[in-house]
């Protein structure tokens, strides 16, 4: 991904164009905890106005990859720039421009919502006039407005975490990293939070997001990258990674279980991952479009009528477990 | 002075005084060492007369019994410094704020002075008060005398300081309820300064001389190792 930066200066008409680099650029990010690594050799780079999904079993080495880019801990070998900043020598200036939703975070139990919000906007320091109007923008889109005057400490986990995702955005962040964002969010909040996060994105803000939840997570996501042992085993855009990780399946649905036996018995001589389920016939690892064409024909040829059959793409879950567990 | 650290200032005293239950119990420990302060000295004023060499010399003693109040009062707002914001959770974020280390510790740090040095104004105000409404002796008579002037307003304001500072430091690596524990040692600290200055038979005005001499550089080298052993990471690591 490159960008492109058109400068215009009014005394004279005249356009600049330089290539700039990447939002957030990392090379063989290290961080050990007593000489275990917590992350290794971690490489990649994200443009603007994209999501990053971050994901990986417990321990794998999200939050502490997570936690090196926002500064709070000095990786011990490698770089990371975001923004243009690099986050050894210029910790402090990485943090005004990103935003963070932790994963176990907490809310000032004493203070209302707003005063919460107001507080962090006052900590960036940021003008009344900027602070205020981010605060009511936030509150009108996460629904929050009618909880505005109330403590935290009265909070649902729900709505928590709808103000510590709000909380994540006041300073208007180009960077936004999310550890579990739509944890404890019923269907319609994740739902609401998975649109503003597409809305936000249209805006050119950049989100690191880690879930454990994969759906959502290819909901929210372009990209991801999936960590394992503190590494990173693979990454790219999610399309690119079903593709490369996990081959499509094709589908046939037969009138009744002696036809999906009769099917399954003549495609399993010609070709391999041929499974059935009752009048359901599954070829695994189908990925041409060519086999598809060629089990119809087959069946057809051998009279066994085919009520439906379609290719059925990988799903995130199947690309990570079959990463996962190689 | 920044604006962030002011900020960061102004809510650890508004979160510390609205609640309801630090009022009183800040209440009850004003009317505890205030009673206890104003009590040794009625009896002190009993046995050998109510003159302001007396209350002066008496007050040089009691003026670091009364310091236990004010150290108790900051001592609860430098517990909320960094144990409190880790049990609630919120410390994790506020260290991903634009905030430097300084800023973060000031703005912790200038809390519980704040809280500490009114505490002690008010504790005066009740001791200075009985004194000047009782024994008709002006708070102008009580500091013209040297050695308890040090002592009320530099060695006191000082220590408590001191304390607070030690707290803060002290607080970033342990829980609030060992957070506590350095409270009480901070008290056992002006207990011993109490019976040390009561029991040596030295000059007053030397000792709180010699005294103010040595708080000053040690609260600076506190405020030195307090900014510079704040670590992010460390704290983060206690998580």
């Amino acid at each position: 991904m490159s960008h492109y930066v058109v400068c215009r200066l009014s005394f004279v008409k005249c356009v600049y164009k330089f290539k700039v680099k990447e939002l957030i650029e990392i090379n063989d990010l290290t961080k050990m905890y007593d000489n275990v690594h917590g992350i290794h050799g971690i490489d990649f780079e994200i443009g603007d106005g994209v999501s990053l999904g971050l994901l990986g079993r417990n321990g794998a080495g999200k939050t502490t990859l997570v936690r090196a880019l926002i500064g709070l801990i000095k990786p011990d070998s490698g770089s990371a720039v975001i923004n243009g900043f690099n986050v050894i020598t210029r910790p402090d200036s990485v943090r005004k421009v990103v935003g963070y939703l932790p994963e176990v975070f907490g809310l000032y139990n004493d203070m209302t919502v707003y005063d919460i919000l107001d507080y962090t906007g006052r900590l960036y320091c940021m003008r009344k006039t900027d602070r205020s109007d981010s605060i009511e923008y936030l509150l009108d889109r996460l629904e929050l407005s009618d909880i505005r005057n109330m403590k935290a400490g009265a909070l649902s986990k729900g709505l928590r975490q709808k103000v510590g995702f709000a909380r994540a955005l006041v300073n208007d962040p180009q960077v936004v990293f999310l550890d579990e964002p739509t944890s404890g969010l019923d269907p319609i909040a994740s739902r609401g939070i998975e649109n503003l996060i597409a809305e936000l994105k249209n805006d050119g803000k950049t989100f690191l997001i880690t879930s454990h939840i994969l759906p959502e997570a290819e909901k929210m996501c372009d990209y991801v990258a999936l960590i394992k042992g503190g590494g990173l085993i693979a990454s790219g855009r999610i399309s690119d990674i079903k593709k490369k990780y996990s081959e499509p399946t094709v589908i046939i649905r037969l009138q009744d279980e002696a036809s999906a036996g009769l099917a399954a018995k003549l495609l399993k001589t010609m070709l391999p991952g041929v499974e059935t389920s009752e009048s359901t016939v599954t070829v695994l690892g189908a990925g041409l479009d060519k086999t598809m064409l060629t089990v119809n024909k087959k069946l057809v040829e051998a009279n066994i009528p085919v009520l439906e059959i379609h290719r059925q793409e990988a799903s995130l879950d199947d690309v990570y477990f079959r990463v996962m567990e190689a | 002075m920044d604006s962030a650290t002011l900020q960061i200032t102004r809510k650890e005293l508004s979160s510390y005084y609205s609640n309801l239950g630090t009022i009183f119990r800040n209440a009850f420990f004003l009317v505890l060492f205030g009673a206890l302060t104003i009590y040794q000295l009625t009896r002190v004023v009993a046995q050998y007369g109510s003159t302001a060499q007396v209350i002066t010399a008496s007050l040089d003693v009691l003026l670091a019994l009364a310091a236990i109040f004010p150290v108790n009062m900051a001592g609860g707002i430098s517990v909320m410094a960094f144990p409190v914001e880790r049990d609630q959770k919120t410390l994790e974020y506020l260290l991903s704020l634009p905030l430097s280390n300084r800023q973060i510790f000031l703005g912790k740090f200038l809390a519980a002075a704040i809280a500490g040095i009114a505490g002690m104004a008010l504790m005066y105000l009740v001791v200075f008060g009985f004194i000047t409404l009782n024994y008709h002796v002006s708070l102008a008579d009580v500091l013209s005398d040297e050695a308890v002037s040090i002592m009320a307003l530099a060695i006191c304001p000082t220590l408590v300081i001191m304390l607070i500072l030690l707290t803060i430091i002290v607080s970033s690596h342990i829980s609030a309820r060992e957070t506590y524990i350095v409270n009480i040692f901070s008290v056992f600290v002006l207990m011993g300064m109490n019976i040390a200055v009561a029991t040596l038979n030295i000059d007053r005005l030397e000792f709180n001389a010699g005294l103010a001499v040595l708080l000053v550089p040690a609260v600076l080298a506190l405020y030195v190792i307090g900014t510079r052993t704040f670590n992010r990471e460390s704290l983060i690591k206690n998580l």
